[in-house]
């Protein structure tokens, strides 16, 4: 083992893919006496106005997460990834519908007047955003925040919740948690503003934590740390994490299972470590194709040719099959989530063809 | 930081004092003909201008005077001989009042009727408000308050019409003579306090930590006006710094209308009647007033934004 | 990983044997950075760099926030305010000429930025755009319509699109018409300022296939500048890694990506996370923040946050010396090589 191992700091391996998913989610049809997991979202459906026309952005998404649990939600711009986390807070604009079925905890959050789903924000469900100093208040100190988000759903008085803020944010791994109280968001760094940001998702008891590209803006061994940081929480605090990226090497590091998003649509989702080895929707292994390997120096990978359709101009039946390698006849028609293993579904009528293309060796 | 914007007082009056000076010369007309009456003969009006001083040559005029305020002395008014700083200590007040009142109106009546217009974005009520906010601009001040004392004064009567009692006198009869001219004067600024605290709202109100204070279900009253205010006030206070000044222009026309015994009016006076001290004297007077309040915008700047403060 | 395909790989065939003795394009001597230089509280972003660009190479600059590297493509453009040192093109100073951007433009010197939209002029047709950097050199109207048509079409845009605003265009295409205007004066290095850190995963391998494929076309030379190791892995032929205004590691591509020697070189590239695994096994977890450029650490500035850290790392500053085939700042190196 070289030096660096031997330095024994905190030298934890970690491993590219997180072991076995926590109890895969059975269909109640198949006689499981289980409770359902913590989140269930089904046939979700959302349009949005625009320019004064209703636009379709999410159609027939369907996925669950269990406590203790890490799903990734993988896509690139535009393919609707943080409208399905906006969907599930219910902070959309004016004016859209959402359709389908969101259940947390058992409970229909399209059910609920909008002050009752303002009770369940912060309470229930933690999101953190993708820039993290700018989503803090630049003009109030982080203890006034994080006081905020603490008293917004528990009754402590103002001294209580200041001692809970530094439990908080101890637990979220800040140094010197009394002094960062007292300073303001332009004086943290971004890995610190987003430590803080975590603290003030569970600041109530959330079980289910919400994180749309919590990492893109931070550089990558800071990005690293957050990513332990959220694992750590989600295992030992048993929280739901939805974990939205464009990056497919993270959602590896880090998810127990991967939905695969593409012009509003899932088009495969299953366990991380077989959807990444052994993708079976087209697009799947184009992304993954994309994705460089550091051992392969000075070979440029290809990307893919064309951009996805925008809301409003899908095409009929397969949404990528302007752009797929495979694409044939029956393509054309609407294409259907079906399951091809247990837990791994996939939106693509070629699905067993190329698998079996696979098998055979390119 | 204070230091400097203090040591802008002095270069800036005298800068102010000397167009004012420059402007009143360049009019036509004189302090010894107003004195003399119409009826005088060129030589008691040459007389005249000879005791006044105003035969001098004008840097000289304009030295001594300047010279005389260094020492604290505002000189003497050309026509009626008294003192101006006496003057002017008895009748600033006066318009401070006023100026103070129809800020804190503009504040009062703005402010909320911004956030509300904001947080109802697009709504009929925010296109009434802007609506009205609308007609606040376009109305000159001087107009409403005629309008003011016509209707609510003369056929209502619920008003006097004209004077000014003093809070030394009692704050109840200081309210009835502040009130109408408070309303006019400061309809305006309301206006365009209304404009501007809706617009800021409004940016901040679309910005990624409000976001974030939804996502955290922090109660609504409290993201609006804790939460987003705070953020949408360092814009507003700006425009307050402005409004200062706009508005000891505007009180001139109000104290005029209500007669109320201010600054104003001694300073219409002495510009038709070229007196010259006395205009110079107020002049010195508001400068320093208006970088007074910028001064105060600053400062608050500081206390609002912390990043200001690094 | 499976995903690899001959089809797939558009590499560098027989190229690279033929870069290993080339001349030195540009020379970078000692260079110093400092904003605000004067000031209360001036920043130095850049202490004392010095690399060699080699023609028809890329050479990676890749480092962290503050790490200077973007100080360093702004330095070479004449567009950041340059201390001390030296950055030497054809014998010639470019610090020491009075108007530095011309003069690097003269010199064969482009740039592409990372933001195509607030780089291209919203209110122009995409053509005109391309055919800005050559309104002196071409004084024929007719003549610089039909290059900037022609240099779309090599960027593979069509030209019926030629009249189109940026804001009608994809983000992927959009850089691709910068990469077009930089092409335009014909010029010998181009500098890419994280050229493709703003844009999907799938669209920005298109666009390095394009730069890889006019860099061949055109005899280019590239500086690239970025954060993320899978771009660099991707296109550079030489690496250089930077911490807090120092490099601490350069020397070719691939060993310095696969067979990293500076701890924080090592660090960097743990904690990139790959589908299939990496080049470092270990993830270690660094721990802190990483500092101020404007106060940095004594020493090696690495050395609040290296697990390799003894006294001397706080004391003396170490000095970028040949460590097997590349070159490395760190006291400890032979220590990491021999473990």
């Amino acid at each position: 083992m070289d030096l660096l191992s031997r330095s024994g700091w905190g030298a934890t391996a970690m491993s590219t893919v997180l072991g076995r998913p926590a109890q895969p989610y059975r269909q109640a049809s198949a006689g499981g006496g289980r409770p359902e997991p913590y989140l269930v979202v089904s046939g979700l459906g959302l349009t949005l106005p625009r320019n004064g026309q209703m636009v379709p952005i999410l159609d027939d998404l369907s996925l669950h997460i269990e406590q203790g649990e890490v799903l990734g939600v993988v896509g690139e711009s535009g393919s609707g990834k943080t409208m399905t986390a906006l969907s599930i807070l219910r902070l959309l604009p004016r004016g859209a519908r959402l359709t389908g079925s969101i259940r947390l905890g058992g409970q229909e959050l399209l059910d609920l007047t909008e002050a009752e789903m303002h009770q369940v924000r912060g309470a229930r469900v933690g999101m953190i955003f993708q820039e993290p100093v700018a989503a803090l208040n630049p003009v109030f100190t982080v203890g006034a925040q994080l006081v905020a988000a603490i008293r917004a759903h528990q009754d402590l008085t103002r001294s209580d919740a200041r001692a809970r803020a530094v439990e908080l944010l101890r637990t979220v791994g800040l140094p010197d948690p009394g002094r960062r109280l007292r300073q303001y968001p332009h004086e943290l760094s971004g890995g610190m503003c987003q430590r803080v940001m975590i603290a003030m998702a569970i600041a109530s008891g959330a079980r289910l934590l919400i994180a749309d590209e919590p990492t893109t803006a931070l550089d990558v061994t800071i990005q690293d740390e957050i990513i332990r940081l959220i694992r750590r929480l989600a295992v030992e605090s048993q929280i739901a994490v939805l974990f939205i990226s464009h990056d497919l090497g993270l959602v590896a590091r880090l998810c127990h299972r991967v939905v695969v998003m593409y012009a509003g649509q899932v088009l495969e989702s299953g366990p991380a470590s077989e959807l990444l080895r052994s993708p079976l929707h087209p697009y799947t292994r184009a992304l993954l194709r994309c994705v460089p390997d550091l051992r392969t120096v000075g070979v440029v990978r290809r990307g893919i040719p064309g951009s996805p359709p925008l809301p409003g101009t899908v095409p009929v039946g397969c949404r990528f099959r302007p752009r797929c390698e495979f694409a044939a006849e029956l393509c054309a028609a609407p294409q259907q989530l079906r399951p091809m293993a247990e837990d791994h579904h996939v939106r693509c009528a070629r699905a067993e063809w190329l698998a079996g293309r696979e098998v055979e060796g390119r | 930081m204070l230091l400097r914007r203090l040591a802008t007082l002095l270069p800036t009056a005298v800068v102010g004092t000397m167009v004012v000076f420059s402007l009143d010369q360049l009019t036509p007309g004189g302090a010894a003909e107003a004195a003399a009456g119409p009826n005088a003969t060129p030589q008691q009006i040459a007389t005249l201008r000879h005791e006044m001083g105003l035969d001098k040559p004008l840097p000289v005029q304009y030295g001594t005077w300047l010279a005389g305020l260094f020492h604290g002395d505002f000189g003497r008014s050309l026509l009626n001989r008294q003192d101006v700083g006496a003057e002017i200590t008895q009748r600033l007040p006066v318009t401070i009042e006023l100026t103070v009142a129809a800020l804190v109106v503009a504040l009062v009546v703005g402010i909320p009727l911004g956030i509300l217009s904001a947080s109802r974005r697009r709504s009929r009520l925010d296109g009434t408000i802007l609506g009205v906010s609308g007609l606040g601009l376009a109305i000159p001040e001087f107009l409403l308050a005629m309008l003011a004392v016509d209707i609510v004064c003369l056929k209502l009567g619920w008003l006097p019409p004209t004077g000014w009692t003093p809070i030394s006198q009692g704050l109840g009869a200081n309210l009835q003579t502040l009130v109408l001219p408070a309303l006019t004067l400061g309809s305006g600024a309301a206006a365009v306090i209304t404009r501007q605290t809706r617009g800021a709202m409004v940016e901040v109100l679309d910005s990624p930590f409000i976001r974030t204070a939804w996502a955290l279900g922090l109660p609504q009253r409290q993201i609006y006006f804790r939460f987003a205010l705070r953020n949408a006030l360092i814009s507003v206070i700006t425009v307050v710094g402005l409004i200062a000044a706009a508005l000891l222009g505007a009180a001139v026309l109000i104290e005029r209308v209500f007669v109320l015994p201010g600054m104003g009016s001694m300073l219409v006076d002495a510009v038709t009647q070229k007196d010259f001290p006395v205009t110079q004297g107020v002049t010195v007077v508001f400068i320093a007033i208006v970088i007074l309040i910028n001064l105060l915008v600053d400062i608050s700047y500081a206390i609002l934004d912390p990043r200001i403060r690094s | 990983m499976s995903g690899m395909v001959g089809a797939d790989r558009v590499a560098l065939e027989g190229a690279r044997d033929a870069l290993e003795a080339e001349a030195v394009l540009l020379s970078v001597r000692e260079l110093t950075v400092t904003y605000g230089l004067g000031s209360r509280h001036p920043v130095r972003a850049v202490a004392g760099v010095s690399l060699d660009i080699r023609t028809g190479h890329t050479l990676a600059l890749i480092g962290e926030s503050g790490s200077g590297k973007t100080s360093v493509a702004r330095a070479i453009c004449g567009l950041a305010p340059v201390e001390s040192g030296s950055i030497v093109i054809d014998g010639v100073d470019l610090v020491s000429e009075p108007d530095r951007p011309a003069a690097a433009g003269e010199h064969g010197i482009q740039i592409v930025f990372q933001d195509p939209t607030s780089s291209l002029d919203p209110r122009w047709p995409i053509w005109r755009s391309v055919a800005e950097p050559l309104l002196r050199r071409v004084s024929d109207p007719h003549e610089r319509h039909e290059r900037a048509l022609t240099l779309l079409e090599q960027v593979g845009i069509d030209r019926s699109l030629g009249e189109r605003h940026p804001h009608q265009l994809s983000g992927g295409q959009r850089q691709r018409v910068t990469i077009a205007r930089a092409l335009a004066p014909r010029p010998r290095l181009v500098i890419l300022d994280e050229a493709v850190s703003a844009l999907d995963v799938s669209v920005r391998n298109e666009i390095l296939v394009l730069l890889d494929q006019l860099k061949r076309q055109e005899g280019l030379t590239y500086l690239l500048i970025s954060h993320d190791m899978g771009t660099v892995a991707q296109l550079a032929t030489d690496v250089a890694v930077m911490y807090l205004g120092r490099l601490v590691e350069s020397g070719e591509a691939t060993k310095v990506i696969c067979d990293p020697v500076h701890p924080y070189t090592r660090a960097l590239l743990a904690a990139v996370p790959t589908v299939s695994g990496g080049t470092v096994e270990l993830s270690l977890g660094l721990q802190g923040e990483i500092g101020d450029v404007a106060h940095p650490p004594t020493g090696c500035r690495f050395h609040p946050r290296c697990p390799l850290a003894v006294e001397r790392c706080v004391g003396q500053e170490p000095d970028l010396r040949p460590v097997r085939d590349r070159l490395t700042a760190c006291h400890r190196a032979e220590e990491v090589v021999g473990g």
